[in-house]
């Protein structure tokens, strides 16, 4: 069931909580963790710019874990522009952010969001709602791809 | 017994007519024998009848001393005569006698002709008594008619008088109740208008008071709270009259004090003829002059206790003269629209407050969202290291222990910073220090001071603008807010091989603004709001918490001040920003 060769794409301005969701993540049949810091660059992946030109280096998520307080383009405008764009809208999005505001919630499921997670408090927890992920969204969940 | 003069010039006759006389029981007191002497002693005895002989000797004759006697004396005169010529006789009838006995004659001819002139004598004095009585009674009746006539007249004169003074007091008792009848109505109207419709009330009020009590022009003006200024604020203009609302803003009452010193006394101002006015009101007589105002009347607006404006009433096209009556009318209308001003001020404040409180209320949620977000995070980079910790201890991994420490202590002290400037941002509204007229020059120079060590090291020129004002702020606050911006622009200057930072200072814009401005890296349009926002940073990897502009943002807010960028990404940056002058330069 494990698809060995899947890629998240980690959209995280916080460099520590990075480095706790990678290493949250090791040790799972994860292939490629791509770590961008701003929405910009999340935009740039996704849409094979710059750097990430290369579409066998770079290639599309399988799921993409998604910060809502980014510098330049803020989550929720990143996710707007996922949705909007046909080859991209089927990737799922999970919001993972410290924010458990109502406003925030409402505005990712307008622009629908696939899933909204709220980072815990607790490295046991959070290795927990890791595992979570990587067995929902990576291992159950099946994605329509265009 | 009745006296007779008798004239007769023959004295022998003269004796026997005496005796005759005595006889018939007459008193003959004289006898005069010529014209002269019967007209002497005539007046001197004062006879009761005259017997007057016509022919006598000397100059005089009986019927010309008859006539001069019968000049001064009303007595009856009977002639004596031998003939009765006509000529005589005319002669004799215009001394108008009472008979004639002509010679010889016998007693009883004697007796009947004097009885008769006595009768005749006595009814025509009776007669001309009775005429005059009638003739006194008439005319007294006369002068009794025109006595009662005038009488009637002064009373009919009261009457009408009277008449037209309830007349006038009906009249003023029906003006009063007109005018009572529109300030109640216009009292009613405002209780129901709301904040935005006051001012339409008011002129609507204006131009009722105006065209009942039949001025040219009336208005309103107000004080500013220091009372330096005052401003026309509502008018109401008769058709033809030039309206003077726009000449009438932002005037100095220094240059009325004749004016102020009344309105101060919260006295009504009445000037009848502004041609009229005292030297001491020179100012005050130019600018009314200047309007065309000839006669007006200005009532002082007070609310509670406090002179906050005036109603004025202007006659252009004439003269007009108030009578008190008219002036406690306008009084009442004065009342009303310090009524309705205040209303809008309660109204207007209480609308500022209610968007202030919204305001205010916004922020916070923004203020505590923000910190609740910014301050978890730490807490979960703690919480998630501290567990990695432990498993690294029991690991005996000593390369990422040390790892999961640092982490661990980049957090608390990234908390730190975000909790000191959480609470430094939360105080700048409640801690200020007094605000004082400070050249901003030696602001800029204290920030300059601060930073000294940092500019000198970045190799940035700093030019300063040569002529900056006065401003009247918390200093060391607006000392931080440089020190912020100036420290941004060296932390965003880039790789400029001219590096330049300008602070200076544009009185031409209709608020005057400061400026920083840099040619460092800039700021796309896109992010111009978010970087006020808390915590936020366009650079995660660059140092500092992001609170900076934050705490810029607000302590201008606090000092009245509003802050925006003008830049675009890559062609430097321009924070422009306002604040209260300490007067003109």
């Amino acid at each position: 069931m494990v698809n060995k060769l899947a890629t998240v794409l980690l959209v995280e301005d916080d460099e520590t909580h990075a480095i706790l969701i990678m290493r949250s993540f090791e040790g799972m049949g994860v292939e490629k963790i791509q770590w961008v810091s701003d929405g910009e660059q999340a935009m740039d992946y996704l849409q094979h710019r710059g750097i990430y030109a290369d579409k066998e280096k770079s290639p599309h998520p399988d799921v993409i874990l998604l910060d809502l307080h980014l510098p330049k383009l803020s989550g929720h405008e990143v996710l707007k522009q996922i949705k909007s764009l046909e080859e991209l809208r089927a990737i799922p999005v999970v919001i993972l952010t410290t924010s458990k505001n109502e406003y925030d919630m409402a505005k990712a499921y307008l622009n629908h969001a696939n899933s909204y997670l709220v980072k815990p408090l607790g490295l046991d927890k959070f290795q927990e709602m890791v595992k979570e992920i990587e067995v929902y969204w990576l291992e159950w969940n099946q994605t329509h791809t265009s | 017994m009745a006296k007779i003069l008798v004239v007769e010039d023959e004295s022998i006759v003269a004796i026997d007519i005496k005796n005759r006389l005595k006889r018939l029981g007459y008193d003959i007191p004289s006898i005069a024998y010529a014209g002269e002497e019967a007209v002497e002693k005539a007046t001197k005895i004062c006879p009761d009848l005259v017997l007057m002989d016509i022919m006598l000797r000397g100059e005089m004759d009986g019927i010309e001393a008859a006539r001069l006697i019968h000049e001064r004396l009303d007595v009856p005169i009977v002639y004596l005569t031998a003939f009765s010529d006509e000529d005589t006789l005319q002669r004799a009838k215009i001394t108008g006698p009472f008979g004639y006995i002509i010679k010889p004659f016998e007693d009883r001819e004697l007796h009947v002709a004097l009885e008769i002139a006595f009768y005749r004598h006595k009814m025509e004095k009776n007669l001309k008594e009775s005429e005059e009585h009638l003739r006194a009674a008439r005319d007294n009746l006369e002068i009794k008619v025109l006595e009662r006539t005038a009488e009637l007249a002064a009373a009919n004169k009261d009457l009408m008088e009277e008449i037209a003074e309830r007349k006038k007091a009906e009249e003023a008792v029906h003006h009063k109740m007109e005018f009572e009848n529109i300030i109640t109505a216009l009292s009613t109207n405002f209780i129901n208008l709301g904040l935005e419709k006051i001012d339409e009330g008011i002129n609507d009020a204006l131009k009722r008071v105006g065209t009942f009590s039949d001025v040219d022009r009336c208005y309103t003006f107000q004080f500013s709270d220091d009372m330096t200024k005052m401003d026309n604020t509502h008018e109401w203009c008769a058709q033809g009259i030039v309206p003077q609302i726009d000449n009438l803003k932002d005037l100095s009452t220094g240059d009325f004090s004749w004016w102020m010193d009344k309105l101060r006394l919260l006295k009504n101002i009445y000037i009848p003829r502004v041609v009229e006015m005292p030297p001491e009101a020179e100012a005050e007589k130019e600018i009314l002059q200047s309007q065309s105002i000839q006669s007006l009347v200005v009532i002082p607006m007070v609310c509670e206790g406090k002179l906050i404006g005036y109603v004025g009433f202007d006659s252009v096209r004439s003269e007009k003269a108030w009578s008190d009556e008219d002036i406690k009318l306008l009084k009442i209308a004065g009342e009303l629209l310090t009524n309705a001003l205040r209303r809008k001020r309660v109204e207007s404040e209480k609308a500022r407050l209610i968007k202030e409180l919204g305001t205010k209320n916004a922020e916070m949620e923004r203020f505590t969202y923000t910190v609740s977000h910014d301050l978890r995070s730490p807490l979960i980079t703690i919480q998630g290291f501290l567990g990695f910790l432990k498993k690294d201890i029991r690991k005996i991994d000593d390369d990422k222990s040390d790892i999961d420490i640092k982490m661990i202590e980049n957090a608390v002290k990234k908390m730190d910073a975000l909790l000191s400037n959480t609470l430094e941002l939360s105080r700048i509204g409640r801690v200020t220090n007094p605000p004082e007229a400070v050249s901003y020059e030696e602001i800029v120079v204290d920030s300059l001071a601060q930073l000294a060590e940092n500019i000198r090291s970045s190799g940035i020129s700093v030019l300063v603008a040569k002529e900056l004002p006065q401003v009247y702020v918390d200093r060391m606050r607006i000392t931080q807010v440089l020190v912020n911006l100036i420290e941004n622009s060296i932390k965003y200057i880039g790789d400029q091989t001219d590096p330049r930072i300008e602070i200076g200072y544009d009185a031409d814009k209709e608020k005057p603004v400061f400026y920083i401005s840099d040619n460092g890296m800039g700021i796309d349009p896109s992010q111009h709001e978010k970087v006020f926002g808390l915590f936020y940073k366009l650079d995660k990897k660059s140092e500092g918490s992001g609170a900076g502009l934050a705490i810029v943002k607000r302590i201008l807010e606090v000092h009245g001040g509003v802050v925006w960028i003008e830049s675009e990404e890559g062609k430097g940056c321009k924070i422009c920003f306002t604040l209260p002058l300490a007067g003109k330069i």
